[in-house]
């Protein structure tokens, strides 16, 4: 096993936190780091447009569908006690006070936790290469899949190749 | 290299006591697991259980050099490409125009020694000549590979091959699943042994235009510690296995900033992986998507696919397990895994007492 810092090292050096210099210049040298880090400035640019309808925001929009589907009775508490609200002399406070429920019911469901949404090929990749290592792995079955999961990611650009095949 | 662990898996072999040396069968076995000691030839007929349509396979071998192998399409024209030197693994995909540069699997860097390895597979599996036939033309031997009774599970067959015994390739791999259905094949058509192959046969320049990725699928081979050492999450493998599995090894994978730990076990002749992604992961599946599966008290997903079944779940952490068991194996596997992980200093995941044989882990 070779000696990388720990995901959270290079996660502290990536937010510009203290960081050992060991960590420094192991990351200025080592391909697999920069890759972890060059990982953390995507997902930063992703979070930046968090709140528009973008692939990031689609797993949010699907928690949130599922949430709604298994409470669906917070929902209409919700719903009711909005168009109590319009009634009353305080719509405005009303109104808050029950997107503040919202938001704090939303934070209980798990939904402000999701992270990321994997491709299901990439962990039937990641298991085809590990199966490949078996002394009778039918290689040229498993090989015949490989494409798929490559290209479901687990990988970066790099220069457009030039030359004759 | 691989080269080097087989050789010393015959050694071993060669120099076994009189109670555990090699029988004849299980040297024409090893004798599939070495590198061909001439080169090859030929095209390749690959069927899988579910789909309509087998694919066709061109092959060209030269231990030392390397090996390539071309996917032909419908029209038989070259789909995808893989070429490998035994460093430098190219995958060459001409419909979307990319090529995927990266490392070919290693079996030489698992924890696992070829003698443990094969130990692994005779301890699980029993093997049986089972006559000739001819494949491509040439005359073969049949090997087939049964597992062993349970308390409540009788014997079945696991696989067949068919073994041309001078050079020792198989040109014909039968799998069979649970109800002793064939689930896939890869058999040989055309076979030509030592032909001339051209040195350009097993070098791979990225046609112009063609994007060139890195294949970020470079699997490493570490022990549970390392591996908790390496990321915040509590690593928190399963309790139960089936019967004859075998903790290998884990990998850590990467994706968008999220760290998967890969937990890979074995055995001898079948995968089965775990994988466990932070909290608030989620998972795409492609297609028709899965069904829902209990798992426990919990609604988790179950997809049938190329790598076997695929089953995911929340507890916590998100876990996927990827294998080829029984579903109902699969819960039982889910439905073990601890609330909170074991101390990875104190560990002892990865011991089983293979009935004589050493610890696969001290």
């Amino acid at each position: 096993m070779s000696a990388h810092p720990s995901f959270e090292a290079l996660s502290a050096l990536f937010d510009g936190e203290e960081s050992s210099e060991e960590t420094r210049r192991h990351a200025a040298d080592c391909p697999a780091c920069l890759l972890t880090l060059k990982s953390f400035e995507e997902e930063r640019r992703a979070l930046r447009g968090a709140w528009t309808v973008s692939p990031a925001g689609e797993p949010f929009l699907a928690a949130l569908a599922d949430a709604v589907r298994e409470r669906p009775s917070v929902l209409r508490m919700l719903a009711d006690q909005m168009r109590e609200s319009l009634r009353g002399p305080a719509p405005v406070a009303a109104t808050a006070a029950a997107c503040l429920a919202l938001l704090f019911w939303a934070r209980s469901s798990g939904l402000f936790g999701i992270r990321v949404e994997i491709p299901e090929e990439l962990f039937v990749a990641a298991h085809n290469q590990y199966e490949l290592t078996l002394p009778l792995a039918p290689k040229e079955r498993i090989l015949t899949e490989m494409p798929r999961g490559l290209a479901a990611g687990f990988d970066a650009a790099a220069p457009r190749g030039s030359g004759v095949y | 290299m691989f080269i080097k662990r087989v050789w010393r898996l015959a050694l071993a072999l060669s120099f076994a006591s009189p109670a555990r040396a090699a029988t004849g069968v299980e040297s024409l076995l090893l004798a599939t697991m070495l590198p061909p000691a001439q080169s090859y030839r030929g095209t390749l007929e690959v069927s899988a259980g579910g789909q309509a349509h087998s694919k066709i396979v061109e092959v060209s071998e030269d231990p030392g050099r390397g090996v390539r192998r071309e996917i032909l399409d419908r029209l038989g024209l070259p789909s995808v490409t893989i070429i490998s030197d035994g460093e430098t693994e190219w995958v060459y995909d001409r419909a979307r125009s990319i090529a995927w540069r990266g490392e070919p699997a290693d079996p030489d860097l698992k924890l696992l020694d070829p003698d443990e390895e094969m130990d692994l597979l005779l301890s699980n599996y029993e093997v049986r000549e089972a006559g000739s036939e001819r494949i491509a033309g040439l005359e073969c031997r049949v090997l087939e590979i049964w597992s062993r009774p349970g308390a409540s599970e009788a014997s079945r067959k696991i696989r067949r091959l068919c073994v041309e015994a001078e050079s020792g390739l198989v040109l014909l791999k039968v799998s069979f699943d649970a109800a002793g259905e064939r689930m896939s094949s890869v058999r040989f058509l055309r076979l030509e042994l030592a032909p001339k192959l051209s040195e350009r046969t097993f070098v791979f320049r990225p046609p112009s235009g063609v994007e060139i990725r890195e294949n970020r699928l470079r699997p490493d081979y570490m022990r549970l510690e390392e591996a908790a050492a390496a990321t915040a999450l509590r690593p928190r493998p399963p309790t139960w296995l089936p019967s004859g599995f075998l903790f290998e090894s884990v990998n850590l994978l990467a994706y968008r900033g999220t760290t998967i730990l890969h937990y890979r076990y074995s055995d001898g002749i079948d995968a089965l992986s775990v994988f466990q992604a932070p909290r608030g992961t989620r998972l795409k599946f492609p297609g028709d998507g899965p069904r829902p599966f209990a798992v426990g008290s919990v609604r988790g997903e179950l997809a049938l696919g190329s790598g076997g079944k695929t089953l995911t779940w929340s507890a916590g952490d998100r876990f996927v397990i990827v294998g080829r068991v029984p579903a109902e194996s699969l819960r039982r596997i889910a439905e073990s895994v601890p609330e909170t992980g074991p101390d990875p200093e104190e560990s002892d995941a990865g011991l089983i007492d293979l009935g004589g044989v050493e610890e696969a882990f001290p």
